[in-house]
């Protein structure tokens, strides 16, 4: 299998499909897990005070504030996860769709800050103020930017920075993947990446500098048509 | 009779802290490490009964750090700390060397009889190792 994630010999895109699909959702759920985990020991927590209370111990006012504070951050982070993870599975309700690429690239961004963090990455975003409006397969789209970004993770250095950032173009738009500070004289492994812009009618331009590597997807205002075929 | 000495080593500051304060409730000493590195940093230290390490941490992972601290010490006493769908690391990381292994959410009075348990295989291993050194200077001494 590819370092990237996906076997070479993929050449069913409903197959790579269902694997990206797989990838965020297990990730998410892995950190909705975490989540779970604290409000659980939190839980339990509270059950071990209020122990001591029937065996004569005091419980501090500031105690009580910081379990409060505890649950309202998990509670909050929780939401956020799930409202991503929702926001996520509805991009597969229509096949073609007009959309906001600027959300889509910020709901799939921080979809994956999990995963960039694993990898010591610092993951950000950069937007405009505008959206950018697209026509097309949202589902396909994300699967091509994840793989670049997966790619991306792959080759960078501890505490490198990865941004990403969408403009606007004649064409339709283009996404940005900028990393600085990869792993000297590792190339992103981008075959496959070509192959899966190819499937969706958009380019991409790729440049390995010294001090950063940039993979470029421009997508047209009509993206993510091609056909559900197996490709070569 | 002496406390049970643990290192727990997790990224989530609110996961280690509140398991952290539940288990200085029932009387274990605990010190905690936010990461795999710092983990390493405080063996070198001092004795641990137990160390809870979970596995998925960024940077040095817990498979890593599993492998670091058991370089430095082999007879130390792992416990990971898996998530739900992650079940198979977890036997990969006691089929490296690692005591045990827990999927989260963990229950505490569970983890607590692990750690114990934990113990009771390093005092075994220190026993064992003590009687070995016995019999090489009685046998050397032909005594």
């Amino acid at each position: 299998m590819s370092d990237s994630g996906y076997d070479r010999r993929d050449r069913n895109p409903a197959d790579t499909e269902l694997k990206f699909f797989g990838a965020i959702t297990a990730s998410v759920t892995h950190e909705l897990n975490n989540v779970i985990s604290i409000i659980n020991q939190v839980g339990g927590l509270l059950e071990d005070l209020s122990y001591g209370v029937s065996q004569g111990q005091e419980i501090k006012p500031e105690q009580m504030q910081k379990i409060t504070d505890r649950i309202s951050h998990q509670t909050e982070r929780g939401i956020g996860i799930i409202k991503r993870l929702n926001t996520f599975a509805h991009t597969v309700d229509e096949p073609v769709a007009e959309f906001d690429i600027c959300a889509l690239m910020e709901n799939l961004v921080a979809l994956s800050e999990r995963l960039a963090t694993l990898a010591g990455v610092r993951l950000t975003v950069q937007l405009g103020d505008e959206p950018v409006l697209l026509t097309g397969n949202r589902l396909k789209i994300q699967q091509v930017v994840f793989l670049a970004l997966k790619s991306l993770l792959k080759i960078a250095a501890k505490d490198a920075r990865l941004e990403i950032s969408v403009h606007r173009e004649e064409k339709g738009a283009s996404i940005n993947l900028d990393l600085a500070m990869s792993e000297m004289g590792v190339t992103p492994e981008v075959t496959l990446l070509k192959t899966i812009v190819g499937q969706i009618e958009a380019e991409m331009e790729f440049a390995a500098k010294p001090d950063k590597t940039i993979i470029k997807i421009i997508l047209p205002h009509r993206a993510g048509f091609a056909d559900n075929t197996a490709s070569g | 009779m002496a406390k049970l000495k643990v290192l727990l080593v997790d990224d989530e500051d609110d996961f280690r802290e509140v398991l952290a304060q539940r288990m200085i409730t029932r009387g274990l000493d605990v010190d905690t490490a936010e990461s795999g590195q710092r983990a390493i940093e405080i063996v070198d230290d001092k004795s641990y009964d137990a160390v809870i390490l979970d596995l998925a941490m960024p940077v040095m992972d817990g498979m890593e750090t599993l492998g670091e601290l058991l370089k430095k010490d082999p007879n130390l006493q792992v416990i990971v700390l898996t998530g739900r769908a992650t079940v198979e690391k977890g036997v990969t990381a006691v089929k490296m060397g690692a005591a045990d292994f827990l999927e989260k959410p963990a229950e505490i009075e569970f983890l607590v009889k692990k750690i114990e348990a934990a113990q009771a295989k390093k005092l075994a291993i220190f026993e064992d190792n003590l009687d070995k050194k016995i019999s090489d200077i009685t046998r050397k001494k032909g005594w």
